[in-house]
């Protein structure tokens, strides 16, 4: 929920000025007042279309003041489980953004999409949005019975749709490459300075993903992971960048499922106790919330 | 029955008395064009005629295609988006046209969490809506407060700035909720509600 007041020139917005605070909930004095376990149910809401990411955070928060190590197990859950919520919000975006050039199909299609995917993830942790999955040291459930194969089977299907649905409906659509190459052109610079994160700032040219600049997880040891950048800056490139980084989902994916399928670590985290004094440092950890813009 | 007996007046409920009674073939998808209703009492005959009252002519008429206000406000609003999208379709019931004015809006579904900053604008909305006008609170957030309880920034249930009709708890209800809740909200409508 953002209200943006504009002035325009004609057709063209010359100035705009976002303004802040109708949903702002309180999140950061909720996190004082509730324990550790209670807070990663509102690390979800943070963005509640990429809840798993905001958990992932959350949880990397956790573990780095109480010192826990993670089996490597959950591991592969926790990426397998982000890379799904990123596509999942990559398509929320795709087909709203779609709605606002003024194409009304691929909405449709990204929805069906993301049911699938909210399907296969409540299944995991019993619920489609706000999943609290996360736990400090792992996550609350193991993969289910066949849910992998499932799941592989969705890639390859969800791959079929982006470049048989939305690359012929959109990459060259007329319309939609009249409203959207060279609109809204933010330079590198102007990037950098206004602190853009995700796909907007790899949309203007800037090869930075936290991913592999900043590794968390099992990221660095990933093969397939190479950050999708174009150069352009302007609206298009932003639609190619999340077009780009829904494909490198499932690359991702693909290689965890590969890698983490023979993974039986069932080793638990020992228990540790937390240090009081440490409480407030949980939102400021740098434990790389991987947003997206 | 006595010829001076009163016949025990009962209002004219459509779902039952209409909807059912009348005969098969003009429900679309339903049966063949020989087959036809049993008897189609004394409501409806074959000729599809029907007695009533305007009053609830037009109930049930407006209980038909409620048209909802945009109104996501958090979570819960990408829930309302999947539930007009293509898996749940609430087009099969005629509610799927989200108007982005309160002025062509009939229902308003308030989907997410109301902050302080932003009840104001919320009443203002509601009473720009024309009448008849209803409202759903989707989540426990427009509910009652839900998780922000004791939040110093949020709402505690939108009830308190405006009437609510249908309440749909969940964090967040599932389509599947929203659509019984907006099922609800025709039932109350088609009473004349
Ligand atoms: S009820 Fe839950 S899902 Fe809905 S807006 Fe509130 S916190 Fe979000």
């Amino acid at each position: 929920m953002l209200r943006l007041v504009l002035r325009l020139a004609g057709e063209k917005i010359v100035e705009c000025t976002p303004v802040m605070g109708y949903l702002h909930r309180g999140l950061e004095k909720i996190f004082e007042w509730r324990t550790y376990h209670q807070g990663i149910r509102y690390a979800d809401q943070a963005d509640y279309v990429s809840n798993m990411l905001n958990e992932h955070a959350y949880a990397g928060a956790m573990e780095a003041i109480a010192d826990i190590d993670i089996p490597r197990r959950a591991e592969f859950i926790r990426v397998i489980v982000d890379e799904m919520s990123r596509c999942a919000s990559h398509l929320v975006w795709l087909g709203t953004y779609g709605l606002d050039v003024g194409a009304t199909t691929p909405v449709l299609w990204c929805f069906r999409d993301r049911e699938e995917i909210l399907d296969m993830l409540e299944e995991l942790c019993g619920s489609r949005m706000n999943f609290n999955y996360y736990r400090p040291g792992g996550v609350l459930y193991d993969l289910p019975l066949g849910w992998v194969s499932k799941l592989s089977r969705f890639l390859d299907r969800f791959e079929n749709d982006i470049q048989q649905d939305y690359v012929t409906i959109l990459d060259q659509n007329e319309i939609f490459l009249e409203r959207t190459v060279g609109v809204g052109t933010i330079p590198a610079d102007v990037a950098k300075a206004y602190g853009l994160t995700g796909p907007m700032l790899r949309a203007s040219g800037v090869d930075w993903d936290l991913r592999r600049d900043r590794p968390y997880s099992i990221y660095p040891e990933l093969r397939s992971l190479k950050p999708v950048v174009y150069a352009e800056g302007d609206a298009y490139a932003r639609y190619r960048v999340r077009l780009g980084e829904m494909r490198l989902a499932i690359q991702i994916l693909r290689e965890c499922i590969g890698r983490g399928r023979d993974l039986h670590d069932q080793r638990r985290p020992k228990p540790q106790s937390v240090p009081r004094e440490d409480a407030r440092a949980v939102v400021r950890e740098p434990a790389d919330p991987p947003l997206v813009a | 029955m006595a010829i001076d007996e009163k016949v025990p007046a009962r209002p004219i409920d459509f779902e039952e008395d209409v909807i059912q009674r009348r005969p098969i073939t003009t429900q679309v998808g339903l049966g063949t064009p020989d087959e036809v209703a049993p008897t189609a009492g004394a409501l409806a005959n074959d000729d599809n005629i029907v007695f009533t009252t305007v009053s609830n002519l037009v109930a049930w008429a407006r209980s038909r295609s409620p048209w909802p206000l945009g109104y996501g406000l958090a979570c819960c609003a990408i829930e309302m988006m999947a539930a007009s999208m293509s898996h749940h379709d609430t087009a099969r019931f005629g509610m799927e046209v989200f108007r982005s004015s309160p002025r062509q809006a009939d229902v308003m579904i308030v989907a997410g969490t109301v902050t302080h900053k932003m009840a104001p604008r919320l009443r203002r909305l509601y009473e720009q809506m024309p009448e008849p006008k209803w409202v759903i609170a989707m989540g426990n957030c427009a509910s009652s407060g839900g998780e922000f309880w004791d939040s110093y920034a949020t709402l505690q249930g939108v009830d308190t700035i405006v009437p609510v009709d249908v309440y749909v708890p969940g964090c967040p209800p599932r389509p599947e909720a929203l659509i019984e809740g907006l099922l609800r909200l025709r039932e109350k409508i088609s009473r004349g509600g």
